[in-house]
């Protein structure tokens, strides 16, 4: 019998249980959609602080492995460390502001309401198992855990023919990449041996033997499974060339829901890559980061000429996360001197993009999925609040001094300039300055333009307000963008130590 | 199993036993994509993969050939006769199943080229190299790593089974209409 440390896998277990209670609530007591929410939402706050407890427990006695002891023929799965314990608190944070920006969408689901919440718990544990793993069999399950739940919820509004349209492509085009994912894990095993991230594990095997792989040949089959890695992880952050399904499903996907979807996964998917990459390779760093840097560069490139052409926000928004991927993927160039640039980067976008799709819910309404660029003219002067906070939002994006977006963009084009990378640092400026035009543009739209005249709800004659759900998430998405714009030592200083161990 | 030299062949017991599955199995596999009834081919499908469960077994994988018993005969192929039967395809001789000849000759080209290329690659690997004994995995060894190393990867694997499972069920639930709600006819 070994000991289990739990407090590793506290979390996940919290929203299981609250998960299964929601569910189990639903079915046996009509208590509606209040009871779920006591249930969701302390199971959340539970989950945040058992991740500070993590950071506290780690800072007190360094990083642990979940369990197994002196002789013992078990293997660690989750890794508890600072970077896992930030990973928690911002994906929880970002999850439970989401779930509340989406709770208009529950309310109106009526009895299929809890399993949305269900499937959000659900989701929300896989996404920080994919940043706690320590063993690419894991990541891989708290990938699947995460995905399916979410394919789930786009197509959770099922008469809009466009939400399933949205849930088909991607459930198809996800599954394919966790396919890929999958068979990069099976090639990384071939090519080394092992599965686990730490101790005795894929690192062990590059630290000790890359030498001799090149030797035996092996480094071909290792590198073509990194490759397939970043390929399928490239796919759930939605980096350029693997970016297809994200305009279609952001758009065909509910207003409440996207939030969950868009920002989670990005958070969850990016700590997936640089655990991967930063944790497991970094003695291999000369070998793939070539290839990050140039689908940062795609990615950079191909996000901001596509959001520059659209017509609806949720596809420009989504165009421009294919952009802010690449920013990502630039400052992870660097290995692990690159992670810090890409928590800050990363914590303040998950809360920018989850604000931005909270206006365009109470713009468009929780159950629509698009919502046309149209619908924002003269906004300002139906709508002053959600108008100034989009302004906030679109500035933050842009990347504008006194924002969070130029904090992070300048860590990342910082990291990249040192790890060698100068020519990535420059595409990344121009495409940050091209993409001003398209942020900018919603601001004239909003402040500058008399609205279409047309009649009804939803149109751009009527008057949007957000509900104290939504006002809730819209407040801290402007406190994160501009908090961490004018003062962003307390955050800078956190993420230095969120290195993968 | 492989031996290359063809003295020895005949001399091993356990190379008759092969035969005696694989002489079948190569049957079974070819009435799969010539009958012309889907239900017989299904029925020929069991038979296939009963005799891959066999090889399995020759093998001394007797984990895999259990899984592969359990996974494709009892749950596979029962699902697929559950699909022909309500899905109320005709049971019975089918003419469409007969495919025109350049897409049997191409359908044999693909999988002749993957024969080819398997062969190769196991030749090339292994060679006439025989496994020893003690790498043999047993069943045991399995359920021992599978519930002492990845007991939390297994446990996952289940709430991944319960999201997929309670998103089928949402997706694919009629609600009710607000009549029904009334009458007192939910459906769930």
């Amino acid at each position: 019998m070994q000991d289990i440390a739990f407090l590793p896998i506290g979390p996940e277990i919290v929203l299981l249980g609250a998960a299964l209670a929601v569910l189990m609530v639903a079915v046996t007591l009509d208590l509606g959609h209040r009871m779920w929410a006591a249930i969701s939402f302390t199971a959340l706050a539970l989950a945040i602080l058992l991740s500070w407890a993590q950071w506290i427990r780690v800072d007190d006695v360094g990083p642990q492995l979940n369990y197994g002891g002196e002789g013992v023929r078990t293997a660690s799965m989750v890794v508890m460390d600072h970077f896992s314990a930030l990973a928690g608190i911002v994906v929880f944070v970002v999850a439970a502001l989401a779930l509340l920006g989406a709770w208009p969408l529950v309310e109106s689901l009526e009895r299929r309401g809890a399993e949305f919440v269900a499937l959000a718990l659900l989701s929300i544990a896989g996404l920080h198992t994919m940043a706690a793993a320590n063993n690419l069999i894991l990541l891989f399950i708290g990938l699947e855990t995460a995905s399916i739940s979410l394919y789930v919820i786009a197509g959770i509004v099922r008469e809009q023919p466009n939400s399933d349209e949205a849930a088909m492509k991607y459930f198809l085009l996800g599954s394919f990449a966790s396919a890929i994912f999958l068979y990069g894990v099976a090639l990384v095993f071939a090519g080394t041996g092992a599965t686990s991230i730490y101790g005795g594990g894929v690192e062990d095997f590059v630290n000790g033997n890359l030498l001799n792989l090149l030797v035996n040949g092996r480094e071909g089959v290792l590198m073509a499974g990194i490759a397939l890695l970043v390929v399928g992880l490239g796919f759930k952050v939605s980096a350029a060339p693997f970016h297809q399904w994200a305009p279609d499903v952001y758009q065909g996907a509910a207003g409440g829901a996207v939030g969950l979807m868009a920002a989670g996964a990005k958070v969850a998917g990016f700590a997936a890559i640089a655990r991967v990459l930063a944790g497991a390779f970094p003695l291999a760093v000369d070998i793939w980061a070539p290839s990050v840097a140039a689908v940062a560069a795609l990615s950079v490139v191909l996000g901001t000429a596509l959001a520059i052409a659209q017509s609806d926000l949720k596809r420009m928004l989504a165009y421009s996360g294919v952009a802010h991927a690449g920013f990502m993927l630039t400052a992870l160039v660097g290995a692990k001197a690159g992670v810090p640039a890409m928590w800050f980067y990363l914590s303040t976008y998950a809360f920018q993009l989850l604000g931005a799709f909270t206006i365009a819910a109470a713009v468009s309404g929780p159950r629509t999925g698009a919502s046309a660029l149209d619908e924002y003219r003269g906004l300002a002067a139906r709508s002053p609040v959600l108008a100034a906070t989009m302004g906030v939002m679109m500035l933050s994006l842009a990347g504008l001094p006194f924002t969070a977006g130029f904090v992070g963009k300048v860590g990342v084009f910082a990291a990249a300039v040192e790890a060698g990378f100068l020519w990535l640092a420059v595409v990344g400026l121009v495409t940050a300055v091209a993409g001003l035009f398209f942020y900018i543009r919603v601001i004239v739209l909003m402040y500058f333009q008399q609205p279409v005249l047309a009649e009804g709800p939803g149109t751009a004659t009527a008057a949007p307000e957000p509900s104290d759900h939504q006002r809730i998430v819209l407040g801290v998405a402007v406190a994160v963008s501009i908090g961490f714009g004018l003062v962003p030592w307390p955050l800078l200083n956190l993420v230095q130590h969120a290195l993968p161990l | 199993m492989v031996a290359v030299t063809a003295g020895d062949w005949f001399s091993t017991p356990e190379n008759y036993v092969f035969l005696a599955i694989a002489l079948p199995l190569v049957f079974a596999g070819w009435r799969v994509v010539t009958s012309s009834n889907v239900v017989h081919a299904v029925l020929y499908l069991v038979g296939a993969l009963g005799g891959s469960a066999a090889l399995f077994l020759l093998l001394g994988a007797e984990f895999v050939a259990w899984a592969v018993v359990l996974v494709y005969i009892g749950a596979v192929v029962v699902l697929f006769l559950f699909g022909i039967m309500i899905t109320r395809a005709p049971i019975g001789v089918e003419v469409e199943l007969s495919h025109p000849l350049r897409v049997r000759i191409s359908a044999a080209l693909v999988s002749g080229a993957l024969f080819v290329l398997i062969a190769i690659a196991a030749l090339t690997a292994f060679g006439s190299e025989s496994i020893p004994e003690a790498e043999v995995t047993r069943t045991a060894d399995i359920g021992q790593s599978i519930f002492e190393r990845f007991v939390i990867p297994f446990e996952v694997v289940s709430v991944v089974l319960l999201a997929a499972l309670v998103g089928g069920i949402v997706i694919a639930r009629r609600d009710p209409s607000p009549e029904e709600i009334a009458a007192g006819k939910e459906t769930l």
